[in-house]
């Protein structure tokens, strides 16, 4: 005997291939009782001992049914789904889950069923044929704006759904098993809290293949690992705390992007994946300087440097090494929702750190002006979008940020001597009046330390005044407005040099502030060597 | 009656078995289903007058029903997947599959075919169908991942990790 009989014969013993029989042998079964019946209690229908009577009462049934949950029939009420026959209803009804997958999903092809759940009058539900338009499909309340940090934005096949019994005392909870239209092979889960319309979604894809199904009268996430083939079945706690999760978590991290979150002019929210988020409080533009989201600032908010710890000491961080796992596209929204982004221009969220190299910061230098940065943490940049026409207290949509996907391959790192590439009259701190200027450009270093120096190339100055006139006081910035690492004041005349030996190639949020006060001038000039925004801008 | 009842039942038995396999949730329910199926056509035939177009798409037509009406959602809350884990718990004991197992040996071997059974039916229903289809009705991986929308990459692979599993079952039985 062959591996393959073996199996054959092991799989007909309970499941026999009735397509052996002859038209004669399979009416003779149902005449004599002698029909193999499911193992499962509820088939055991006493009837069926009857062949008569089995015909007569299925046909009733089958009839009933069919008058009333034929694919593509509207349904008005659960009722039409879940018969509410006394003889029918589970005898603990109001603690069980109900599978109400009526239908594979190749059979819901031309399906729609609406169901209106009983108990949850104001709750209708719509299984579209493939689609869910599920999480979606409240009519009663809105879906949570997280929802749209679900995977996907399309249409979903439906595996399976399952629903809580309405009358139970557990909350109310819907569990589907879906796909993506657009990926039939990926499955997730998503799960619905009725009572807190709040949905989590288990997408474990490149770990494992996830379904559910009813055991034991409950709802488990079963698992089947991609590696070993092995199945698990779990509940959403073991889930969470299962190594598959997790790993699917590092596989998946290019959804997981943290978001530090301006909820108000205090409250920021640091989240870091479809489930798990910190909210911080602070006050005002401190708790956002960019300083403290990295956790090493002058002043740093204790709570926002320990979510930030939390979140890069995750070992979900700790190995993924391409960047191309990442997928900018999927990072859902933000929101910049305080006054001081258009005030300050200043660094608002930090997105997500990867393994530790490269990670992704949202930041805003300008008002209106939004910035995402790719970045190592040397500050070095990899890519950056720049989106206009935004500001303040508006809800940034990806695709306004991520406008057409940019790609990441698409990687290069801005040189600061690129700043001398603008023309000359942009590199020019100039009196109002323009009687003085002084041109200046990038240059390596020759100093101990190397780097680079701003150099006054040349200097124009007011009849009878002179450089003693122009004494400038500067501060230069390595890591954005806070911290000065270099300060001095000397005049400004041919040849004078500002030190920047700190700062590299690549480099974000570095530039030097000049101050300069004279009979004529009070001003302050922000030279950025911010690879987005390499002018240099006038504040005062 | 009989005579059209046993005519469309041989043109057609083959294509019904091939649909209930491959939509069924379970393997367990291919043999109540087909003969739904056919107890639902046998009895729709006695009130037909006009004569069946097209025997195939009016049975499946049918199984369609039938499947429908077997999976709705009291029969399907009854219908718990049963599933005990202690079934697979001394799964992972045995870390070698078992290529060299004497299956000769173990044909016999009632408890080890219910075994088997066991454990094909807690598999992913994907699985469950694609090995019924396989060995049951003995369909190319071709014609299993045409049936069950996969790629016949798709259908080996999964049927060759369920193998696994079977496998190291037929070692620890060996061991015992």
């Amino acid at each position: 005997m062959t591996e393959n009989e073996l199996i054959k014969n092991a799989l007909t013993r309970h499941a026999p291939d009735m397509s052996q029989l002859t038209a004669s042998e399979l009416l003779e079964r149902q005449r004599d009782g002698a029909r193999v019946k499911s193992r499962r209690s509820w088939i055991g229908v006493a009837a069926v001992a009857a062949a008569g009577l089995v015909l007569t009462v299925g046909l009733l049934i089958y009839t009933h049914r069919d008058s009333r949950v034929t694919p593509g029939d509207d349904v008005d009420s659960v009722e039409d789904v879940i018969p509410s026959e006394a003889d029918e209803l589970p005898p603990d009804k109001g603690k069980e889950w109900v599978d109400l997958t009526i239908l594979s999903a190749d059979e819901l092809e031309k399906a729609e069923y609406q169901c209106k759940a009983e108990g949850w009058p104001e709750y209708v539900f719509t299984i579209n044929k493939h689609t869910v338009t599920a999480f979606r499909y409240l009519v009663s309340e809105t879906v949570p704006t997280d929802s749209t940090e679900l995977t996907g934005n399309g249409e979903f096949l439906v595996r399976k759904l399952f629903l809580r019994d309405l009358t139970g005392d557990r909350k109310p909870e819907i569990i589907a098993v879906l796909s993506p239209e657009d990926d039939p092979d990926t499955t997730l889960v998503r799960t619905l809290d009725l009572s807190t319309k709040s949905i989590t979604e288990y997408n474990l894809s490149g770990a494992a293949n996830i379904s559910a199904g009813m055991i034991d009268g409950e709802v488990k996430f079963i698992l089947e690992d991609q590696e070993t083939g092995e199945i698990s079945y779990l509940d959403a706690e073991g889930l969470k705390n299962s190594d598959l999760y997790r790993r699917a978590q590092k596989q998946r991290l290019r959804i997981y992007l943290g978001v530090i979150k301006a909820s108000d002019s205090t409250t920021y929210q640091a989240q870091y994946n479809l489930s798990e988020s910190y909210t911080v409080s602070g006050e005002g533009r401190a708790v956002m300087s960019s300083s403290q989201l990295y956790g090493y600032g002058r002043g740093s908010d204790e709570k926002v440097k320990a979510v930030l710890d939390e979140l890069l000491s995750d070992s979900v961080f700790d190995s993924i090494t391409d960047i191309q796992e990442f997928k900018l596209e999927d990072y859902n929204y933000f929101s910049l929702e305080n006054e001081n982004i258009e005030k300050y221009g200043s660094v608002i969220s930090l997105l997500y750190f990867s393994d530790g190299n490269r990670g992704v910061r949202v930041s805003v230098y300008e008002a209106g002006v939004i910035t995402v940065l790719l970045q190592d943490t040397d500050s070095r940049i990899f890519n950056y979008y720049t989106v206009t026409g935004q500001s303040g207290s508006k809800l940034m949509k990806r695709e306004n940020v991520f406008f057409g996907g940019t790609a990441l391959d698409n990687i290069s790192v801005m040189k600061i001597t690129d700043l001398n590439s603008i023309p000359e009259e942009e590199r020019c701190i100039s009196s109002d009046d323009g009687q003085f200027k002084a041109y200046y450009s990038i240059r390596e270093s020759s100093r101990e330390g190397g780097g680079y120096e701003l150099v006054f190339d040349r200097v124009i100055y007011p009849e009878g005044e002179s450089p003693a006139d122009y004494l400038m006081n500067y501060n230069v910035f390595y890591d954005g407005l806070n911290n000065a690492t270099d300060s001095g004041e000397m005049p400004i005349k041919e040849g004078t040099a500002i030190g920047l030996t700190e700062i590299r190639d690549g480099h974000s949020l570095g530039g030097i502030d000049i101050a300069i006060q004279t009979d004529h001038i009070v001003a302050e000039y922000w030279i950025n060597f911010n690879a987005s925004s390499v002018k240099p801008v006038y504040i005062v | 009656m009989n005579v059209r009842f046993e005519k469309l039942y041989e043109e057609t038995k083959a294509a019904v078995m091939r649909y209930v396999s491959a939509h069924c949730y379970s393997i367990t329910d291919i043999d109540d289903l087909f003969q739904d199926t056919y107890l639902a056509v046998y009895k729709s035939m006695q009130s037909l007058t006009e004569p069946i177009q097209s025997s195939e798409a009016y049975v499946i037509g049918v199984a369609k029903k039938v499947l429908a009406r077997h999976y709705s959602a009291v029969r399907r809350l009854r219908a718990q997947i049963d599933v005990s884990l202690d079934r697979r718990s001394g799964r992972g004991l045995a870390e070698e599959t078992a290529d060299s197992v004497d299956v000769e040996k173990l044909a016999g071997d009632r408890e080890l075919l219910d075994e088997i059974f066991e454990l094909v039916t807690v598999m992913p229903v994907t699985v469950q169908r694609a090995f019924y289809m396989h060995y049951v009705l003995e369909m190319s991986f071709a014609e299993v991942g045409n049936e069950l929308d996969l790629s016949e990459a798709a259908v080996r692979q999964r049927v060759a990790r369920a193998l696994t599993e079977i496998r190291r079952l037929y070692k620890r039985r060996e061991q015992l």
